[in-house]
């Protein structure tokens, strides 16, 4: 193995892939920042071009898309408080009060250090661990994918609602809508009333667009403000940042490991990654309570776990052709037109291309941060724009997001319904992360519930079930410990998270 | 400074809108038909995710079609229900100029038909061609302590309905299958569901389930973590010699899934032909068969007349399946 990755290192210098990699990331990038283009979708675009090229030119090309993408998210979450991509909602809780704040540049910076150090972590790990690690993430079966569905929920509403209650609440809005669609077992389309492009369940991008730009746009537009913020130009904020994180490894490396498992279990995907840093770092801590309010170790917590979270994933994709998150599902299509077969003969009789696809991953860190670093500025000054200016072009290219994703037009519906109800919402209180938290997790709740069910019934006990295995007794402590603590907080009478409302 | 700080940030929004208006440019739109089909590229709807088995297909198939149609597919993806949210847009919404056809999967398609008096009938659409038949299989872990059907057979019966077996889906044709060889082995293997072969695949090598009913391709690409113990094809299947089929085993039983084409029946009768013909050159074209095998199938061809044939004893021959697929329904409900 040590042979076949020192091999794979010097076709690194080859300029034509040196080129394909900058290009990846800066479409990556791209697409991650646009809200409604997430990154499996970005892939997905580049899949036709990346077909015209050998297998090794190809994947490393997708494969700087993925990373990227999972970073770019973070910029639009920072500057206008609407998520690129799924987990950066979590990067929006902090990263947008700093912006609000004049620190936007600072933001920016933290977010790409702590993406590109989370991704170089994932990715070691990817290189050095991967039987094991895909070994472990066989042992979460169907309770074990339940209770974690649940702790992701409980983790989201105890960090994002001003009031517990209204936050699950909020989750069981999301969680509703997730309902509409087949049912599992029996084929069912709930909730469709025959409309055939709701049948197979409402997607959710047109939801994330609906539950954040445009709340946000519409709050915006009703502003008095005629920038979002005045901003001075940071300098050195580079440098400030990469001393921050410095002085703080445990942080990053928590961050990290939590990403990177997450990563590894396949249908848990970049949120819950991202949520579960946020709330480790959160509660280890010395000063809890300015979570929320802007600081940059919640923008290093979210962004270092979901891309740590993008070799993570590749874990189970490449040692049993498992995909661990939608884009690493995209991937295995790309694998599979070449002729390469995820599992363990790949390691073998295709050597060169598996590690070199792995190895590529370093450049493509590194091509990352000096792209990141040096558009910091740049996206920066998006905020100087006036809000007159900012509010139409992000509605417009909302709608053209919500459109190509699957050329719906029923998908545009979906959005404007949701953004006015998320308007109100967020002007009652109520958590939209708390929402599109739920829309993401209940299918994996709900199937692995049913499942859990019918396996119990056939195995003796359909309540044993749900509490045969250590891992399902730590998710249930998590539970109980988030929605404890959501309420001793409470009663403290510790209501600084409603200035977070004004956020979100 | 603030000068040039607002131009950059102009430049910013450029970019973005310009990468925004590509990707509208990507996915396009289409216009009305004229003589000589097709003379623009044809729109090819896949029911399924990018990266998926049929999206693997089409995209093989893409490869080579150019020089037997004249032009190139255009691939948009309409995901849900195992393509029957394709099917019903096909039918409802898009035009039938044959410049839109789908990729079906025969079982897929007409599964859903009659289980519900909702969405299109069979009658709304038609087969183009069928381009694959990819026989259904029984497979079970290369660890297990049965390594063969017979063996399979003798520990459901020591054991009845504890045993499970995974399928992509509860109204898949995987399931179908499940059905249908176990009620002929006289074996009660329960059906344990999966959104999906990758979380089907993780059941089986998580010890979920012991057993999966699904097709081929899976024994192709895992010879190293599971053994295809029977083969519901006519003959032994290409890529997999060492399986024996259903028939060899005593059971007179076959089951495929299939890569076929399809469109909306209002769609005319000639350019139907002209899209057939072409799929029948294009299954000659050895570079084609060769990239086919590359993504673990064999090409096997059927025009339009033999493909409907072939749904129609399908629909046949499944009745009590489907029936047993309704009161599954109507129960939970």
């Amino acid at each position: 193995m040590l042979g076949g990755l020192a091999a794979a290192f010097p076709g690194f210098l080859d300029v034509q892939l040196l080129g394909l990699i900058f290009l990846g990331v800066a479409i990556g990038m791209t697409g991650g920042a646009l809200p409604g283009i997430s990154p499996s979708i970005t892939i997905a675009l580049m899949l036709p071009i990346a077909f015209s090229l050998d297998p090794l030119a190809s994947l490393v090309a997708l494969g700087g898309i993925y990373m990227a993408a999972e970073y770019g998210g973070s910029i639009s979450a920072i500057l206008i408080n609407t998520p690129g991509t799924a987990a950066a909602v979590c990067t929006a809780l902090d990263g947008h009060p700093m912006a609000r704040q004049g620190r936007a540049q600072e933001a920016l910076h933290a977010a790409i250090l702590a993406s590109s150090i989370g991704g170089l972590f994932g990715v070691l790990v990817l290189i050095g661990f991967t039987p094991p690690l895909a070994e472990l993430s066989l042992k979460f079966k169907s309770p074990e994918m339940f209770w974690l569905a649940i702790a992701g929920l409980a983790i989201v509403c105890n960090l994002t609602a001003a009031n517990f209650v209204k936050g699950v609440m909020s989750a069981l809005i999301g969680m509703f809508i997730a309902t509409i669609g087949y049912d599992l077992e029996t084929g069912y389309p709930r909730f469709a009333y025959d409309i055939p492009e709701i049948e197979a369940g409402i997607s959710l991008v047109p939801c994330i667009i609906g539950f954040f730009a445009i709340p946000q746009m519409l709050m915006l537009a009703g502003a008095k403000e005629k920038t979002i913020i005045e901003i001075k130009p940071t300098l050195g904020s580079f440098k400030k940042v990469s001393l921050f994180m410095w002085k703080r490894p445990v942080l990053v490396l928590r961050s990290a490991i939590i990403g990177t498992f997450v990563g590894i279990l396949p249908g848990a995907g970049a949120s819950i990654a991202s949520f579960v840093s946020y709330s480790e770092a959160k509660r280890f801590s010395k000063e809890p309570e300015k979570f929320g309010t802007g600081i940059p170790e919640g923008v290093i917590a979210s962004e270092c776990a979901n891309n740590s979270m993008v070799g993570g994933s590749l874990i189970p994709l490449l040692a049993f052709g498992i995909p661990g998150s939608a884009s690493a599902a995209v991937l295995f299509g790309a694998l599979t037109l070449h002729g390469l077969s995820p599992g363990g003969r790949l390691f073998t009789e295709h050597a060169s291309v598996v590690y070199g696809f792995m190895v590529g991953f370093i450049p493509i860190v590194a091509a990352m941060l000096i792209v990141g670093a040096f558009a910091a500025p740049l996206f920066a000054a998006v905020l100087r724009i006036r809000t007159a200016y900012i509010v139409p072009i992000v509605m417009m290219l909302a709608l053209i997001g919500t459109y190509s994703f699957q050329n719906s037009v029923v998908d545009i519906f979906i959005a404007a319904t949701t953004g006015i109800f998320g308007f109100f919402m967020m002007k009652f209180g109520f958590s939209l992360p708390s929402v599109v938290l739920g829309i993401i997790l209940a299918p994996m709740a709900e199937e692995g519930f049913r499942r859990s069910l019918l396996l119990g019934t056939i195995d003796g006990s359909v309540w044993l079930v749900f509490f045969n295995s250590p891992i399902c007794i730590i998710l249930i402590l998590v539970v109980v410990a988030m929605v404890v603590s959501a309420f001793t907080n409470e009663a403290k009478g510790r209501k600084r998270l409603s200035q977070l409302t004004n956020g979100h | 400074m603030l000068k040039s700080y607002r131009q950059m940030a102009r430049r910013c929004f450029f970019i973005g809108m310009g990468a925004a208006l590509s990707c509208l440019a990507v996915v396009g739109l289409s216009t009305p038909a004229s003589a000589g089909f097709p003379d623009k590229p044809v729109t090819l709807v896949i029911g399924w995710g990018p990266g998926g088995g049929m999206d693997s297909f089409a995209r093989t198939i893409n490869k080579h079609i150019k020089k037997y149609l004249g032009v190139k597919f255009k691939i948009i993806y309409k995901k849900g229900g195992g393509g029957k949210v394709a099917h019903n847009l096909l039918v409802k919404k898009y035009k039938p100029d044959g410049y839109t056809i789908a990729v079906a999967n025969v079982p897929h398609q007409t599964i859903p038909t009659q289980l519900s008096e909702k969405g299109y009938r069979l009658k709304d659409i038609q087969w183009i061609s069928n381009m694959v038949l990819l026989p259904s299989t029984i497979m079970v872990k290369k660890v297990a302590p049965f390594k063969s059907f017979a063996d399979l057979i003798k520990a459901a019966k020591a054991a009845p309905g504890k045993l499970k077996a995974g399928t992509p889906g509860a109204t898949s044709g995987s399931a179908a299958f499940h059905y249908n060889w176990t009620k002929k082995a006289g074996a009660n293997i329960t059906l344990i569901p999966y959104r999906g072969g990758a979380k089907m695949l993780k059941g089986m090598l998580g010890n979920e389930v012991e057993v999966m009913s699904s097709n081929a391709n899976w024994g192709v690409r895992y010879p190293d973590k599971l053994i295809t113990v029977a083969v519901a094809g006519e003959k032994r299947y290409e890529l997999l010699p060492n399986s024996p089929t259903l028939r060899e085993l005593g059971i007179d039983y076959v089951d495929f899934l299939t890569r076929t084409f399809t469109a909306s029946a209002k769609v005319p009768k000639d350019r139907i032909k002209v899209l057939s013909d072409a799929f029948g050159k294009v299954t000659m074209d050895t570079a084609y068969i060769k990239d086919m095998k590359k993504v673990g199938l064999v090409p096997s061809f059927m025009d339009s007349a033999a493909t409907t044939a072939y749904v129609n004893s399908y629909v046949k021959n499944n009745q009590s399946v489907f029936a047993l697929m309704r009161e599954k329904q109507k129960k939970k409900k």
